[in-house]
C-alpha cells in the first residue's frame, strides 16, 4: 500500500469511526492535543490498524506517536 | 430525618417519550406491545415485546461518550436528560455541587453476545475492542450517567431483579433522609435484547398471545398466559425538600414511605404474598400512614400465573382486611384505594419497573386521574375483593403506594404523596 493509501484510510477511519473533524486532519496535528484522540479512541486504532493493514501494533505502541503524519509513518514501516 | 422529594422526572419508554404523551397513553389505556417476528426467527416461543425506539444519540452526544454505551444507557440518558431539565439542574449546577447517582440495573445479554461473537470469531480478545468493558454489566449505566453529567456523589447501582429501581429510590431516600446528599438522580432502565427475554422464555413465563400483542398483557384476569417483556428507561431527581424549596425548584411529590423485604422461602422462582405484604406494610409504617390513607396502589401484577395471586393475597391482607377502620356512626367502614397494573399497557419493563411505575403514578397524581388496568375480563378469584379499575378514573389523588417484587424473592414498596395534600 502506498503513503496515499495509507493516509486516505487512516483519515477515512478518524472521520468515519472516531468522528474528528476532516479539516483538523493536518499531517501536523497531534493526534491526543489537537484530535483529543482517548485512551479508548487509542485501542480502536490498534484495531483498526491490524484489520486494514494486516499486523497488529505492539501494546503500547500507538500511544507512543505524536502526530498524524507519525502515524502515516509507523503504518507504512510496519506493513 | 429530611424530608425527601421528586423534583424532576424523565420517561422513555413503549407507552410514550416524554412526560406529556405517557400521560395521554395512560389516560387512554393505550398498550404498547408488538409482535416481533424476528424474536420467532430467533427462536423464542413468544414473539410479544415492548415498542421501544432506540434513541438517536449522535445530535446530543459526542462519540467519546457514545462509545461505552449500552442499549439500556441510551434509554438511561434519554430518561435522565428530560428529569434534569424538569428539575432545572443544568451543567452549572452539576459542576458545583455534588450531585449522585442510585439507578436500578440488573443484567444485560448484548454486549456479552458481541464480545462472543468477537471471540468466535477471532479467537483473539484484542478484536473485542475497548468498550465492551464498559458497556456490559449492571453497573454500566451508572458510570455513563456519571461521566455525561459529570456527578460526584454516590454512584451505586442496585441489582434486585424486577424490584431494582424501586430499591433504588427507597435506598436514595434514605441518603437523603440521613443528609448524606441533597440531590440524587434516580432512576432504572432494561435492554430488549432478545436473548434477555429468552432466558425468561425458557421458563415458560412469557405470554404466547401471539397474535393480538395489545391483549396479552392482562393482569389479575383468568385467562392471562404470562407476562411480556418490554424496557427503556424511567429517571427521577430526588432532592431534601429544604434544598429544593431554596433552589425555588417545583415540587412534584414527596417519597413518605419505603419498605422491604426478601421472601425466604426455599423456591427461588415463586413470589410470597407474606413477603410482599411486609414490604408494604412497612413502607406504610415508614410514612406513618393507615391502609385507607392511601388513594391508589399501583400494582406490581404482571400478568404470570402465580405472581398476581400471591399479590392479589397482599393487597386483600393489606387493603382490604387490615383496613377497616370504623366511623363516627360506628359502623365500620372499608376504604379500599383504587389499584391497576399499569404493566397491562406497557408489559413488564423489567429492571426499570420501580421507576417507570414511580413517574406514571406521580403523573396520574399531577393531572387527577387513575390508569386502567386494561384487558381485565374474568377477575381471579383471589382479587375479587380489590377495587381494580378497569375504565380510566378521574378523582383527586394524594397519596399512592408502588409496589414492586424482584425474581428471587425480593420486595419493595413506596409511598409517594403530593405534597401540601
Amino acid at each position: 500500500m502506498n503513503k496515499q493509501e495509507i493516509q486516505s484510510k487512516v483519515n477515512a477511519f478518524m472521520t468515519d469511526r472516531l468522528e474528528y473533524e476532516a479539516e483538523r486532519l493536518t499531517p501536523e496535528a497531534h493526534l491526543k492535543q489537537d484530535l483529543g484522540m482517548t485512551s479508548l479512541d487509542v485501542v480502536e486504532t490498534a484495531i483498526f490498524i491490524k484489520r486494514t493493514f494486516g499486523f497488529q501494533p505492539e501494546r503500547g505502541a500507538i500511544k507512543m506517536i505524536g502526530t498524524l503524519q507519525d502515524l502515516y509513518d509507523y503504518i507504512e514501516k510496519n506493513s | 430525618m429530611k424530608r425527601v422529594v421528586i423534583t424532576g422526572m424523565g420517561i422513555w419508554s413503549c407507552i410514550g417519550q416524554d412526560l406529556q404523551t405517557v400521560t395521554e397513553s395512560l389516560k387512554q389505556g393505550r398498550s404498547g406491545i408488538v409482535f416481533d417476528p424476528k424474536r420467532i426467527e430467533y427462536g423464542l416461543q413468544s414473539g410479544l415485546v415492548g415498542n421501544v425506539p432506540r434513541p438517536d444519540l449522535k445530535p446530543l452526544l459526542l462519540r467519546k461518550f457514545r462509545a461505552t454505551m449500552s442499549e439500556d444507557a441510551e434509554y438511561a440518558y434519554m430518561a435522565a436528560r428530560q428529569a434534569f431539565e424538569q428539575a432545572h439542574i443544568q451543567k452549572d449546577y452539576l459542576l458545583h455541587y455534588d450531585v449522585g447517582v442510585l439507578w436500578g440495573n440488573d443484567s444485560g445479554t448484548s454486549t456479552v453476545v458481541a464480545a462472543m461473537n468477537a471471540m468466535n470469531q477471532h479467537h483473539d480478545s484484542f478484536m473485542i475492542g475497548p468498550s465492551c468493558l464498559f458497556q456490559g454489566g449492571a453497573s454500566s449505566v451508572v458510570m455513563n450517567l456519571s461521566t455525561i453529567f459529570h456527578l460526584r456523589g454516590c454512584g451505586i447501582t442496585t441489582a434486585a431483579g424486577c424490584a431494582s429501581s424501586s430499591h433504588a429510590i427507597g435506598m436514595a431516600s434514605v441518603l437523603i433522609q440521613t443528609g448524606k446528599q441533597d440531590v440524587i438522580l434516580v432512576g432504572g432502565s432494561s435492554e430488549l435484547h432478545p436473548l434477555m427475554t429468552a432466558t425468561f422464555d425458557a421458563t415458560n413465563i412469557l405470554s404466547l398471545r401471539n397474535e393480538k400483542p395489545t391483549h396479552a398483557m392482562r393482569p389479575y384476569d383468568a385467562e392471562r398466559d404470562g407476562t411480556v417483556f418490554s424496557g427503556g428507561a424511567a429517571a427521577l431527581v430526588l432532592e431534601e425538600y429544604e434544598h429544593a424549596v431554596a433552589r425555588g425548584a417545583t415540587i412534584l411529590a414527596e417519597v413518605v414511605g419505603y419498605g422491604f423485604s426478601s421472601n425466604g422461602i426455599d423456591e427461588i422462582s415463586m413470589p410470597s404474598a407474606d413477603g410482599e405484604y411486609i414490604a408494604m406494610k412497612r413502607a406504610l409504617d415508614d410514612a406513618g400512614l393507615h391502609p385507607s390513607d392511601i388513594d391508589y396502589v399501583n400494582a406490581h401484577a404482571t400478568s404470570t400465573i402465580a405472581g398476581d395471586i400471591e399479590e392479589a393475597k397482599a393487597l386483600t391482607r393489606l387493603f382490604v382486611e387490615e383496613n377497616k377502620i370504623i366511623n363516627h356512626q360506628s359502623s365500620i367502614i372499608n376504604m379500599r384505594p383504587m389499584v391497576s397494573s399499569t404493566k397491562s399497557m406497557t408489559g413488564h419493563e423489567n429492571w426499570m419497573a420501580g421507576a417507570s411505575e414511580a413517574v406514571y403514578s406521580i403523573l396520574m397524581m399531577q393531572n387527577g386521574f387513575v390508569a386502567p388496568n386494561i384487558n381485565l375480563e374474568n377477575i381471579i378469584e383471589e382479587a375479587k375483593k380489590l377495587n381494580i379499575v378497569r375504565e380510566t378514573v378521574y378523582a383527586p389523588i394524594n397519596t399512592v403506594l408502588s409496589n414492586s417484587s424482584g425474581m428471587g424473592g425480593t420486595n419493595s414498596a413506596l409511598v409517594f404523596k403530593k405534597v401540601g395534600s
